[in-house]
C-alpha cells in the first residue's frame, strides 16, 4: 500500500488522532493545531509510503509525540506552567470528563504518549514499547505511575 | 472493587480523550494550507529546485525517506564539509601520480637490469623487478594512507581500476561511523556506534525496527563537528538501537552509554 502523495486522504483519516496527541501534550487548542499542522507538514515535505493504515497511524502518533516533546523542550516550557489558564478546568468543575482531562493534561510529558496509546488507542504494552523504542518494562512502569497519578489527581473518585 | 475502579478510570480517561476534537473549520483550514504547501513543493520540484526543506520540517526517519528519494544519497541531508569533497579528488590525483611513478620505476629497473652484464641476466632482472615492484607498492600504500587514512588498497592497479578504487574511497569518505561514534538523540539519550572504542558493526536491515527519531553524531576527533543521523529500534536483546547516518544506506549497532 502506497499513499505517498495522498496527503488529503491521510489527513482526513488521522487528523483527529494527531490532534488528540498534540492536545494532550500542548494543553491548548492553538498550540495543538500548530503541532498537528507541523506533523502533517512532515509528510508533505518528505512523502513516504506506508505498509498499512495502522503503520501510517503509528508513524503519525510517534511523529506528533516527538514533535510536541521537542517544542516543549525547546521552548523551555513545563507541563503545567505552559498551559493557558483557560484550558485548565475550574477546580470546582463538576463535569467528571473535564476533571479527568485536566488530570491527563497535568501528567508529565513522559507519561502522555503511553497513556494515550494505552487508554485511547488500546495498544498493548509490547506494541507501545516497539512504537516508542522503549523497553516493555519501562512502558509498564510508566503506565502504572501514570495510573497512580491520575488516581490521586481524581481524588480516588475513579 | 479495585478492578472496578481501574476499569472506571480506564473508561474515564478514554472518554476524556474522546472529548478532544478538532473543529471542522480548523480541519478545512489546515488541509487547505497543507495542500497549498504540497502544490508549492511540486512546483519547486518541477522547476528543478528540490532544495532541502527547513530543519523544522524534518521528522522521524524523514531523512530516510529523503535519502530514498534523491538519487545520489551523498547529497541528502547535511551539507558535507569542503575537505570531504576535496579528499576523494586529492586521493585520485595521488593514485594517478603513484601509478605513473610505479610504471616509471618498473621500466627504469628493467632498463638498468638489461644494461648490467656482471650477473646472469635472468636472475638480475627478476631481482630488480621484484625490488621495484615492492618499492612501488610500499610507496603507493604509504602515500595513499597519508592522504587521509582511506582504505585504499591495491593501488598499483591500472588507471580504470584506480578510478574504481577512488570511487570506493569516496564511498568510504562519505560515511565512517568510527569518525562520528557518539550519537545524541533529541531526548538526551546518548549512544555509541563503536562500543569500547571498537569497530562499528553493521546491522542487517531486516532487523531494524521503527525510527525513534533524529539525532546528531559527534566527531571522534574532538573537533565538535557533527553529522545528522537517525536512530531506530532494534529487535535484538543485546543491542537496543540501530543508527543510520545521513546520506548512507547502512545501519550500525548502537549501544546506550
Amino acid at each position: 500500500m502506497s499513499q505517498t502523495c495522498d496527503i488529503e486522504a491521510i489527513f482526513r483519516r488521522h487528523v483527529q488522532t494527531v490532534y488528540r496527541v498534540c492536545y494532550s501534550f500542548m494543553g491548548s487548542a492553538a498550540d495543538a493545531e500548530d503541532a498537528t499542522q507541523a506533523t502533517f507538514m512532515k509528510l508533505v515535505d518528505h512523502p513516504r509510503a506506508f505498509e498499512s493504515e495502522e503503520h501510517e497511524k503509528a508513524w503519525l502518533i510517534v511523529c506528533a509525540s516527538n514533535l510536541c516533546k521537542d517544542i516543549l523542550k525547546s521552548a523551555g516550557r513545563t507541563r503545567v506552567t505552559a498551559m493557558p489558564e483557560r484550558e485548565l478546568a475550574d477546580p470546582q468543575a463538576t463535569d467528571p470528563l473535564d476533571t479527568t482531562l485536566d488530570a491527563v493534561l497535568r501528567l508529565p510529558a513522559k507519561y502522555k504518549d503511553v497513556v494515550y496509546l494505552h487508554y485511547y488507542e488500546g495498544y498493548k504494552t509490547a506494541e507501545i514499547a516497539q512504537m516508542l523504542g522503549e523497553n516493555p518494562s519501562t512502558v509498564r512502569n510508566r503506565l502504572r505511575d501514570a495510573r497512580e497519578l491520575l488516581r490521586k489527581a481524581l481524588g480516588g473518585e475513579a | 472493587m479495585r478492578d472496578n475502579e481501574g476499569t472506571q478510570l480506564d473508561q474515564q480517561v478514554h472518554d476524556a480523550y474522546e472529548g478532544i476534537r478538532l473543529s471542522d473549520d480548523a480541519q478545512d483550514r489546515m488541509l487547505g494550507q497543507l495542500l497549498a504547501a504540497q502544490t508549492q513543493r511540486g512546483a519547486r520540484e518541477v522547476d528543478g529546485d528540490a532544495s532541502p526543506v527547513s530543519e523544522e520540517a524534518t521528522g522521524p526517519d524523514s531523512r530516510v525517506a529523503a535519502s530514498r528519494r534523491t538519487t545520489p544519497p551523498t547529497h541528502a541531508g547535511r551539507r558535507r564539509p569542503a575537505w570531504r569533497v576535496v579528499l576523494p579528488f586529492a586521493a585520485m590525483l595521488v593514485v594517478g601520480v603513484v601509478v605513473v611513478r610505479t610504471q616509471g620505476m618498473f621500466s627504469e629497473a628493467a632498463r638498468e637490469t638489461s644494461n648490467s652484464a656482471a650477473a646472469p641476466l635472468a636472475v638480475q632482472k627478476d631481482a630488480a623487478s621484484n625490488d621495484a615492484l615492492a618499492t612501488g607498492a610500499e610507496e603507493t600504500e604509504g602515500v595513499a594512507y597519508d592522504a587521509g587514512d582511506l582504505a585504499l588498497e591495491e593501488l598499483s592497479v591500472a588507471a580504470p581500476e584506480a578510478e574504481a578504487v577512488v570511487e570506493d574511497a569516496y564511498e568510504e569518505a562519505r560515511v565512517q561511523p568510527e569518525w562520528y561514534p557518539q550519537v545524541t538523540m533529541a531526548d538526551g539519550t546518548t549512544l555509541t556506534t563503536c562500543p569500547e572504542g571498537g569497530a562499528a558493526q553493521q546491522v542487517d536491515e531486516a532487523q531494524v525496527g521503527d525510527a525513534l527519531g533524529e539525532a546528531t553524531a559527534a566527531a571522534s576527533d574532538g573537533s565538535g563537528e557533527t553529522v545528522d543521523c537517525m536512530v531506530f529500534a532494534l529487535a535484538d536483546d543485546a543491542h537496543a538501537y540501530a543508527v543510520r547516518y545521513a546520506g548512507d544506506e547502512r545501519y550500525w549497532y548502537g549501544a546506550a552509554l
